[in-house]
């Protein structure tokens, strides 16, 4: 692809992909090296063998699994390059590009039913378990033992914030000046979220980093569980020292995590080389790699007015974009309003074998049209990340006129369950600014408790 | 070709869903077990609000009734070696679960109407014992019948199940019943036309200690006056078997190549259409609430759906059993324990049998789907209907794993739940008729190992209650008095 000259990129290093030498950057999750490397194609899917590639670079798919180093399974976008670095695509023969089992996919083309194929069909059951069995799961048993981790490690501290992007940051700075000891994790290895990873947006609070040892990154939050110390999350925390796991025992827990990258039905639409908006917007702001050169744009609402500007600031005018309106009142965008695209019940179509070549759609009047593009971009606010909070005893609620799912919480982000509040986009759909508002309220809410006890 | 995905972790497609949805699975939890979404690498992070929007959209479910399916732990693949990097105290018995509750039933998935007003036999528990009773009853002819079950169907243990079926049993009477349930199993995508998986892998059996070492020897002994093939085998053949396994410490080994492992979701699918075909009700999302009893039976099952009078009530509820006999002022003596029990990313097929080292209880096999799923008891689980997840079992099992498969220690735990054993004294299940109260007929207490002994359980059941082998001195031996008499045979081979 095209990498922004005014990128701040790591060191330029090789990495081996089946075989081959590929050029990367040392430090750059290794699924947006691959992008600006051109392989989008990175593995063939389990069942019917469809091509696959990075979507969300977020870790809220699957369709980046790679083996690397001999470990299976390793999500891309979550793996920083180094030098020298072994990666081989996964469920594929003789190769990704070329595999002989695509042809399951040509075979079924309604699709399959696992559960009623061939029963009871006498030799043909036995000989399908078998085919089944072979053909079933991804990559193979790791190739060397892993190397041990050093114990687990126990933290007590009075509030724990998970998610350092505009919610997470604006409480922990309310927390610091209250002189309240607190954790703000952060998965990523840099911290900002939307800030520096999301579309571009008029308002957007500064990016403002708390104290180094109040910051985390590379710390995921795995669960929430129980012992005899009481209710603590359980975090693996990555670092030059190694991986760690450490249980955070925290009498307030404030969860900013944001969202995931939503799924839309259309034909094809995991085809490599179509991201999710915040795929795009995270490769050009963090890493000045470009999803393509023919970008399509299709999304509705201020994330897609957002997708559209940052596409603008890195040189990108879409060869369509395409407004899908919001779900329980369709109409255009007013702050986009480029072209009305078609709504879902007349769904648009991603053309293309191994990677995305082109998007049918239909506009408003009828018409059908065709654009060629190698890349499909879809601006979607993110689908909240309740998974935390749902572990915690959180209500979760669906929300109609998203179609997602929320945390049900008040103004104060209190969600019921003692010492669980929530902030930013955990609570639908808002601005950089909002959400920050929003961290900023559960904070105060949580320093009153303090004060109160 | 052209495909739309609501899941591509697992290739599930939209048309998937309204697939699902014609063959009567309307709620999420229901639908994600019939297509499988949500089960794949991203956990249901992209898939689950994807398939909420389009049943919202299509007019599927109501938004009161759209709950997201149990999030479980860990939330992002989360690698043995990291799980197994926490020291597990010993003498610290596991505490709560999570989630804190998980929810069988809403009030928005409750059908509407009431429950038949009457029927010639009620059976509680919609789970595997109660289905394969239901549906051998109607073999028989006996159709006027109806099953309760609280939550979606496989909301209890059998959907909690790992899938393991062997004949490598303790007594006789069991690897006989275990023996009839594989051949069943064979059968089963004939007769019900739906794929049971079953894949006969074998079990591999480990001993460490002498102790252990001798109680498996002397169930071989058992098993193999019973015809079944098991033997005991050397460490060089058991290396054959499963080249990546370590047998450091092995002492003995126990083989039977007819053993194997299957899916059990599929049982449930194929016994519910059975029943329906034979015009039996599954009530789904019905709680029994009480009982009306006169003399020394029960008249009426009562339910938040409404009353049922009838002749006979089966018990089948599992691990639920005990509360739901104390509605009809019966105790027994079964216990409610937790098992915990995950699944690894799916790897292609490295592992043919089930392994398991009876001393620490750990067992795992390959699924069809290729993930390792396996779990292992914890002898300091209280008792208890808890079904959360612990992370004392995470690190428990990842260090126990490792230690059997050492390259596993960077393959990822995806999911883990729990489900309940109903446990009894002796480890025998509670069968046949209740001392002072005549037609409560118990078919509970199968210590977690109802899913491989249900078809011929079901089928001698069936014939015993029809008349047809009333003399069936299964229903006898280990009916509820024996427990009052001292009448206790002690299985040994329990594991999990």
């Amino acid at each position: 692809m095209a990498r922004l000259s005014s990128s701040a990129s790591g060191r330029r290093v090789s990495v081996d992909l089946d075989g081959r030498t590929i050029e990367a950057r040392e430090g750059e999750p290794l699924a947006v090296s691959l992008v600006d490397a051109g392989q989008l194609l990175l593995s063939r899917s389990v069942k019917y063998h469809r091509p696959r590639g990075a979507f969300c670079m977020a870790a809220s798919c699957g369709n980046c699994l790679v083996r690397v180093n001999g470990v299976p399974n390793v999500q891309a976008c979550r793996v920083a390059v180094h030098d020298g670095m072994r990666v081989e695509r996964q469920n594929a023969y003789p190769s990704a590009r070329v595999d002989v089992f695509g042809f399951i996919d040509w075979f079924f083309p309604r699709g399959m039913h696992h559960n009623t194929i061939l029963a009871g069909v006498p030799v043909a059951e036995q000989v399908m378990a078998r085919v089944a069995r072979q053909l079933a799961g991804l990559g193979t048993l790791p190739d060397l033992p892993a190397r041990p981790l050093a114990d687990a490690q126990s933290l007590q501290v009075p509030v724990l914030i998970i998610g350092a992007g505009p919610a997470g940051l604006a409480a922990s700075q309310v927390l610091t000046e209250a002189g309240v000891n607190h954790v703000l994790i952060e998965r990523d290895h840099i911290a900002g979220g939307r800030l520096n990873a999301g579309p571009l947006e008029a308002g957007a609070p500064p990016l403002d980093l708390p104290p180094a040892n109040t910051l985390w990154t590379s710390a995921q939050a795995f669960g929430v569980f129980e012992d005899a110390q009481g209710r603590f999350v359980a975090v693996e925390h990555q670092s030059i020292e190694g991986d760690r796991l450490v249980r955070i025992y925290a009498q307030a827990l404030l969860l900013a995590v944001g969202g995931h990258a939503r799924i839309i039905p259309f034909e094809n639409n995991e085809l490599p080389g179509i991201f999710a908006g915040r795929a795009a917007t995270r490769m050009i702001r963090r890493h000045g790699v470009l999803p393509g050169r023919q970008v399509a744009l299709v999304g509705r609402g201020e994330e897609l007015a957002g997708v559209h500007a940052s596409l603008a600031e890195a040189g990108i005018t879409p060869v369509v974009t395409l407004d899908l309106g919001v779900p329980d009142a369709p109409g255009p965008t007013p702050s986009v309003g480029i072209e009305l695209g078609a709504l879902l019940a007349e769904p648009i179509r991603a053309l293309g074998r191994a990677k995305i070549r082109g998007l049918n759609y239909r506009t408003p009047d009828g018409t059908d049209r065709r654009v060629s593009c190698d890349a499909l971009v879809l601006a979607l606010p993110p689908s909240p990340s309740y998974e935390l909070a749902s572990q915690l005893g959180a209500q979760v609620d669906f929300d109609p006129a998203q179609e997602t799912f929320r945390v049900r919480a008040d103004g104060s982000g209190a969600t019921g369950v003692p010492g669980v509040w929530v902030a930013g986009e955990l609570l639908g759909p808002c601005s950089a600014q909002e959400a920050a508002g929003s961290g900023q309220r559960a904070a105060r809410a949580i320093l009153a408790g303090e004060a109160a006890r | 070709m052209s495909k739309a995905l609501v899941c591509p972790c697992e290739d599930v497609t939209f048309d998937n869903l309204d697939h699902a949805v014609s063959h009567g699975h309307t709620d999420i939890e229901s639908i994600k077990r019939f297509t499988g979404f949500g089960t794949g690498m991203c956990q249901g992070k992209s898939c689950m609000p994807a398939v909420s929007a389009y049943l919202h959209r299509k007019g599927l479910l109501p938004p009161e009734a759209q709950a997201p399916f149990t999030a479980r732990p860990p939330l992002q693949p989360t690698r043995l070696a990291v799980l197994a990097s926490d020291p597990v105290p010993a003498q610290e018995p596991p505490i709560g679960g999570t989630p804190p509750t998980i929810e069988l039933s809403t009030p928005a998935l409750k059908p509407d109407g009431q429950v038949p007003a009457r029927a010639k036999i009620v059976i509680i528990g919609g789970g595997v014992m109660g289905l394969s009773l239901a549906h051998n009853l109607a073999l028989r002819g006996e159709t006027d019948v109806v099953v309760l079950e609280q939550g979606y169907l496989l909301a209890g243990a059998t959907g909690r199940n790992g899938g393991g079926v062997r004949m490598q049993w303790g007594t006789a009477v069991n690897v006989g019943l275990a023996r009839r349930s594989i051949e069943l199993m064979k059968g089963f995508a004939r007769e019900f036309g739906i794929n049971l998986w079953l894949r006969q892998g074998g079990y591999l059996f480990l001993a460490k200690s002498a102790e252990v070492a001798d109680r498996l020897e002397k169930s071989v002994a058992v098993q193999n006056a019973m015809g079944v093939q098991t033997r005991l085998i050397e460490q060089s053949e058991a290396s054959e078997l499963v080249p990546d396994l370590s047998l450091r410490g092995v002492r003995v080994a126990a083989f039977n190549p007819d053993d194997g492992v299957i899916f059990p979701w599929p049982f449930l699918w194929g016994y519910a259409q059975s029943c329906k075909r034979h015009g039996i009700a599954v009530e789904t999302f019905t709680r029994v609430t009480g009982f009306k009893q006169s003399g020394a039976g029960i008249t009426h099952v009562v339910t938040d759906r409404g009353e049922i009078a009838c002749e006979t009530v089966v018990l089948a509820a599992g691990a639920w059993s005990p509360p739901i006999a104390q509605l009809a002022g019966v105790t027994l003596p079964n216990q409610p324990h937790r098992h915990e029990i995950c699944s690894t990313e799916p790897l292609k097929p490295f592992l043919g049998p089930l392994v398991s080292v009876l001393d620490s209880g750990i067992y795992f096999s390959q699924s069809m789907r290729g993930e390792i799923v396996g779990g292992m008891g914890d002898p300091l689980e209280p008792a208890g209907l808890q079904m959360g997840s612990t992370m004392r079992f995470a690190s428990r099992y990842a260090s126990a794993l490792q230690e059997l498969l050492p390259t596993g220690g960077n393959l990822k735990i995806l999911r883990q739940w729990a489900g309940c054993y109903d446990v009894t004294p002796d480890h025998n299940p509670v069968l046949g008729r209740t001392p002072g109260v005549e037609n409560l007929l118990q078919l509970n207490g199968f210590v977690g190992h109802g899913v491989m002994m249900a078809p011929a359980v079901g089928e001698r059941m069936a014939a015993w209650m029809t008349g047809a082998a009333p003399d069936d001195d299964l229903f006898t031996r280990f009916n509820l008095q024996r427990f009052i008499d001292g009448r206790l045979e002690k299985e040994s081979m329990i594991i999990g």
